[in-house]
């Protein structure tokens, strides 16, 4: 390993065997590892800890839909309280799209029946995007939409991320 | 203990009380059991602040948090209907799994797990089959047909010590949770489960309709004890574990009955004195494990 | 101008703190170069320092003071306790356990070459006779080092080998005779160290 004049950041999810309905083999998550990795990047002010890494291990208790988002959010929170230096917070939301119907923070049922999908992971008070995935079918007119659906719910989101993390950092003063 | 005492008193003017505990972890531990005291002020029989939820994971059929102090365990049990094999062919199946995934402990990375985690796995599995707390002919639904392969998974979601005692607890728990999902014969002659949502379209002959709860026979609870010199700690955390490594456990039944007793080396003789002390100090815990176990499973029916 | 001083008010990061024109950005803050305001970077409370006299800038700086307390990190120059883990021909392996009188939270590994382990005679040290596993040292950090380990020296009278114990077992600590030898109390057994000398 080299030496690094700016610090690392280390991603891991991982799903416990009841996290499925059916008993599955509680196995890492390479892909969404990668995409929490993206997606918290951009955040992290990695100059402030040289030659240093910082781990994120998330692991999924109960999977019941939009698992993704509700990890990058969850991860982020965590770095907050953890004091790691950052720009800004990330939050994130998908959206599915059945039919003609946009559906936000969907469930997994809805996610089985999915046509497409729209994730975004944002730093809201910042009005930056540090990650969207798109699959599937979708018309310009669509994507506008569901873009700002899930900026005005990141919005949203992320006022109640920092008023949690007020209350947690109030409790233990 | 003189000369250890004056051959560091040079260093200890020039750091902060927490720095000399990592750097002398035995002698700051050793005075404070001076004062029977340990560091977090608790006298050394007692145990950490202990707490307990049910149905923490609603997807399982049967799950327990468990907290002592800042160990953490989440157990969760689910059920799947299997053909018996042909030796016990009205006996369900027991599978026991202990997990400690990175999130735990800074000493459990992916790729590198920790070993304790199959001992621990082992230890919770004999626990559990030697008490006689599962009838494993309850598990049976249809003889030589069908019966219940129980899986309990244990997660240790943060890892400060006494981990067997704080995974069997949460094991034994879930168990006490559990609700048997209902089962149904279809046409075909195979045994489904029938979810609450299509109960009443399916007024099919349900197989265990009155079969809903396990009848659990004698429950073990357990305490682990840190020895060093004459001194006995009770609920170690994981600093007192690293420092002094002699440990003993003790499992006993709800009744006080003897179920195993593990001493897995260390350099402490345990002293028959020793031994009996602990075990009366684990008869003491059982006592509050039930008590608690009891308050929760109350709160629940109220609920 | 919105400066409160008395009651501090609780940020997160990405939340507005001021604006360059009027603040500086100190810890736990930072300017965004697109609109020039400052951010927290932090969570904590946020506060305001005057101005030093005398100093060219003379805008209060806002800092942000986390919640929560981190570990004391090694930086070039600062004195370190370690522990000693393992020894070779030509470096010792050390765990940095305090930075100054503060305890570490977190792992860093230190490195003490041959050439960094006493002032005089560099070429001819032995590191078996300087240093054994266990011994607690007091070092200075000479770098950043490599992408594992800090580089630490104990080339100065006063650093080197503050405790040890001895090998003969029974866990004795040893009481340091001369610059180079350290006895065991109990066995009488004289060992080879680089010994700091005590105040």
């Amino acid at each position: 390993m080299m030496y690094s004049d700016i610090g690392r950041l280390n991603c891991n999810i991982s799903y416990t065997t009841f996290s499925t309905s059916i008993r599955g083999q509680g196995s890492d998550n390479k892909e969404f590892s990668a995409m929490l990795h993206k997606a918290l990047e951009g955040s992290i002010i990695l100059e402030s800890f040289p030659k240093t890494t910082v781990d994120v291990f998330a692991l999924v208790l109960e999977s019941g839909g939009s698992d993704l988002p509700v990890i990058i959010s969850c991860a982020s929170l965590a770095l907050a309280d953890a004091g790691i230096m950052m720009y800004d917070i990330v939050s994130s939301v998908s959206v599915t799209c059945i039919g003609k119907n946009l559906i936000i923070d969907p469930t997994s049922e809805e996610e089985d029946h999915q046509d497409a999908s729209f994730l975004i992971s944002c730093m809201p008070s910042r009005n930056e995007v540090t990650q969207l995935t798109l699959t599937g079918e979708w018309t310009t007119a669509k994507v506008h939409e569901a873009m700002e659906l899930c900026i005005d719910a990141c919005s949203k989101l992320g006022d109640i991320m920092r008023s949690c993390l007020k209350e947690a950092a109030s409790t233990l003063q | 203990m003189a000369e250890t005492a004056t051959g560091k008193t040079g260093m200890e003017g020039e750091m902060e009380v927490d720095a000399y505990r990592r750097l002398f972890p035995l002698t700051f531990y050793e005075r404070h059991l001076l004062d029977s005291l340990r560091p977090d002020g608790r006298p050394l029989s007692r145990s950490r602040h202990t707490s307990l939820s049910l149905g923490a994971v609603s997807s399982a059929d049967g799950s327990a948090l468990v907290k002592f102090g800042d160990t953490t365990m989440l157990a969760a049990i689910k059920l799947e209907v299997m053909t018996p094999s042909k030796e016990s062919p009205d006996e369900g199946c027991l599978g026991i799994e202990f997990h400690m995934p990175p999130i735990c402990s800074p000493i459990v990375r992916p790729g590198k797990p920790a070993e304790i985690a199959p001992v621990i796995s082992k230890q919770l599995e004999d626990a559990i089959l030697s008490s006689g707390l599962i009838n494993l002919k309850e598990l049976s639904l249809i003889s030589g047909k069908a019966a219940w392969m129980t899986y309990v998974d244990i997660y240790c979601l943060n890892a400060d010590g006494s981990l067997f005692d704080a995974a069997l607890f949460a094991a034994v728990a879930a168990f006490s949770h559990l609700e048997i999902p209902l089962v149904s014969l279809s046409e075909g002659g195979r045994v489904i489960t029938v979810s609450g949502e299509n109960l009443d379209n399916t007024a099919k002959e349900l197989v265990n309709k009155d079969k809903r709860k396990l009848t659990l026979h004698s429950i073990p609870f357990s305490l682990t004890c840190v020895l060093h010199k004459n001194y006995i700690l009770a609920d170690p955390t994981a600093e007192e574990e690293s420092i002094m490594e002699t440990l003993l456990t003790v499992v006993l039944d709800s009744s006080s009955q003897l179920i195993s007793l593990y001493k897995p080396g260390g350099s402490v003789l345990a002293f028959k004195t020793m031994v009996q002390d602990c075990i009366s100090y684990t008869r003491k815990r059982v006592k509050e494990l039930q008590k608690i176990l009891s308050e929760a499973l109350s709160d629940m029916e109220i609920d | 101008m919105a400066i409160e001083t008395g009651e501090e008010t609780l940020v997160t990061p990405g939340e507005v703190v001021g604006d360059s024109s009027d603040l500086i950005a100190g810890r736990g803050a930072y300017v965004a170069h697109h609109n020039g305001k400052i951010y927290a970077s932090l969570t904590g409370r946020r506060s305001i320092v005057p101005p030093l006299p005398g100093s060219s800038d003379q805008k209060p700086k806002v800092e942000i003071v986390g919640h929560k307390a981190h570990g004391a990190v090694p930086e070039p120059g600062s004195v370190v306790i370690a522990r000693v883990t393992k020894v070779m021909a030509k470096t010792v392996s050390a765990d940095i356990m305090c930075v100054g009188p503060k305890a570490v939270k977190e792992k860093f590994t230190g490195i003490i070459r041959q050439q960094d382990v006493r002032a005089s005679e560099i070429d001819k040290v032995d590191m078996y006779l300087s240093f054994r596993p266990g011994d607690i040292v007091r070092a200075v950090v000479l770098s950043l080092g490599d992408a594992r380990a800090y580089y630490l020296s104990t080339a100065k009278n006063e650093l080197g080998v503050v405790s040890a114990q001895s090998m003969a077992g029974l866990g004795a600590t040893m009481v340091p005779i001369s610059w180079t030898e350290m006895q065991c109390p109990l066995t009488g057994q004289i060992e080879q160290r680089k010994v700091a000398k005590v105040n």
